[in-house]
């Protein structure tokens, strides 16, 4: 454990040619955008088709794109926050476009014809989506402003309040915050070490998964910050939260104390 | 920058001058972190703000059955001397129907209701057949009895208590509120009584509606 902590803490050996900067810090998010869609759309389409055999022919199955969407880019900030405590913003940017745009999809595709691509995409609606995109703009501003949580972590909630709409995002939200009380509970019990193994698997897992090559360059300065123990990498508990919030009731994970 | 910029510059203040640059600076940042005493707090903070929510919405509530409490006041002026209490009771269902929620099975009442809107041309919204259903199911509408005829005695009290069940739709503030889970209309969910009485006088004793028809004795004028 010694070990690992220190490995963790060291600061970055400098490498004795350094890599080309730029051509780092602006990958090509096109592949990752693919490879994200993709794997959304392959998970939408299978969770479709599952449920169908025991659902009652009068219940019509919800489509789970938008929702895998919204995990899969969870997880993808969850990684490069807990590893870098930064969440790129090509993710973060083209996660909330492409939000608004897929939630105007099903509107479009009516017109066309198209009604069962509602069944498949499972969007909310152009009009949760501008109004999760506001509420979440509103509470990501505030935050900042009294320095609760960093830019990235607000434009993080920004894009899945876009993505999932207000309703949904407001529950996943919540589910969220309770796991991150929860986390921020333990990490002050052990003195900030859950932050140390959380980045230590994260940062194996980066490079497990291929993922480095998207993650910041820079090694994060809040390594060496005093205030170590005293943050959270946010976007581990939201990614968690807004996952299992489509499967746990909300009454669940508050104990009973929420039941709208 | 040509000289007239350069003269509006001087003029902007310097918080509005820095702006672009830390908008640009913010932009670019993508820090990741959430404060601990922020997570923290931020649970709190929410659970004051549903219960300014809900009592907010208790408040508006007070003042819609206020208002039901004086129709069912006004209507017992009016319908109890002609026998009919049903009218007390619908006043008060049609007052509260805005705020009460949608629900089914619609009662047969409540479509009557909205059907006899429409022909007057008063484009009651779509639900407004299963709101009334709930206002109904919800509502209780109590009134003291006048002191000897209605007819006879001029000057009457009467004290009409309205009391609805209004529900608690704020998370974590409506089981606050509330303990238990109840069913009205077949809704089930967190409820508060909301109560407003109201006391009349009648001014006049006569009776209006007489024969039953809707029009006073010996038919329309």
């Amino acid at each position: 454990m010694t070990d690992t902590v220190q490995h963790v803490l060291a600061p970055q050996a400098l490498p004795d040619s350094p890599p080309d900067a730029s051509a780092l810090r602006s990958p090509s998010w096109l592949p990752l955008w693919i490879t994200l869609l993709s794997f959304s759309a392959v998970l939408a389409t299978t969770a479709l088709f599952l449920p169908i055999k025991p659902v009652a022919e009068n219940i019509q199955p919800t489509g789970l794109f938008m929702f895998a969407l919204a995990a899969i880019v969870c997880v993808t900030a969850a990684l490069s926050d807990a590893a870098t405590n930064r969440i790129p913003n090509p993710l973060t940017y083209t996660a909330a476009l492409l939000g608004l745009l897929l939630n105007c999809l099903p509107v479009l595709a009516r017109l066309f014809g198209f009604e069962k691509l509602d069944l498949w995409l499972g969007a909310a609606g152009p009009q949760q989506a501008l109004l999760g995109f506001a509420a979440a703009a509103v509470f990501g501003l505030v935050s900042v402003a009294i320095r609760g949580m960093g830019v990235g972590d607000s434009k993080f909630i920004i894009a899945i309040a876009s993505i999932l709409g207000f309703s949904h995002a407001c529950v996943a939200l919540l589910s969220a915050l309770c796991i991150a009380t929860v986390y921020a509970l333990i990490n002050l019990a052990v003195a900030g070490r859950l932050n140390i193994v959380l980045r230590f698997a994260a940062q194996q897992l980066v490079d497990l998964v291929c993922l480095k090559k998207w993650t910041p360059l820079e090694a994060p300065d809040i390594v060496q910050d005093k205030g170590f123990r005293g943050k959270i990498p946010l976007a581990v508990p939201l990614a968690i939260g807004v996952t299992i919030s489509r499967f746990i009731p909300l009454r669940i994970l508050t104990f009973g104390l929420i039941d709208a | 920058m040509p000289t007239h910029s350069k003269k509006l510059h001087a003029f902007l203040p310097s918080w509005l001058k820095t702006a672009p640059a830390k908008l640009h600076t913010r932009l670019r940042d993508n820090r990741g972190t959430a404060s601990i005493t922020f997570i923290l707090c931020l649970p709190i903070f929410l659970f004051f703000v549903a219960i300014i929510c809900q009592y907010a919405l208790l408040a508006n509530a007070k003042l819609v059955v206020e208002q039901a409490a004086q129709a069912a006041a006004r209507s017992t002026v009016t319908s109890l001397s002609d026998d009919r209490p049903d009218r007390v009771y619908r006043a008060a269902y049609m007052a509260l129907t805005p705020l009460s929620p949608a629900v089914t099975p619609i009662d047969a009442e409540g479509t009557q209701v909205q059907d006899a809107l429409n022909d007057l041309g008063a484009q009651p919204f779509s639900s407004y057949s299963s709101r009334f259903t709930y206002a109904k199911n919800a509502t209780e509408v109590l009134w003291t009895s006048p002191r000897g005829s209605f007819v006879d005695n001029e000057a009457q009290p009467i004290e009409v208590t309205v009391n609805y069940q209004m529900p608690l739709t704020v998370p974590l503030a409506n089981i606050l509120l509330t303990q238990s889970k109840t069913a009205i209309a077949g809704r089930i969910g967190y409820y508060r009584t909301v109560t407003a009485t109201v006391k009349v006088v009648t001014a006049h004793s006569r009776t209006t509606r007489a024969d039953g028809n809707g029009w006073p004795s010996g038919g329309p004028p």
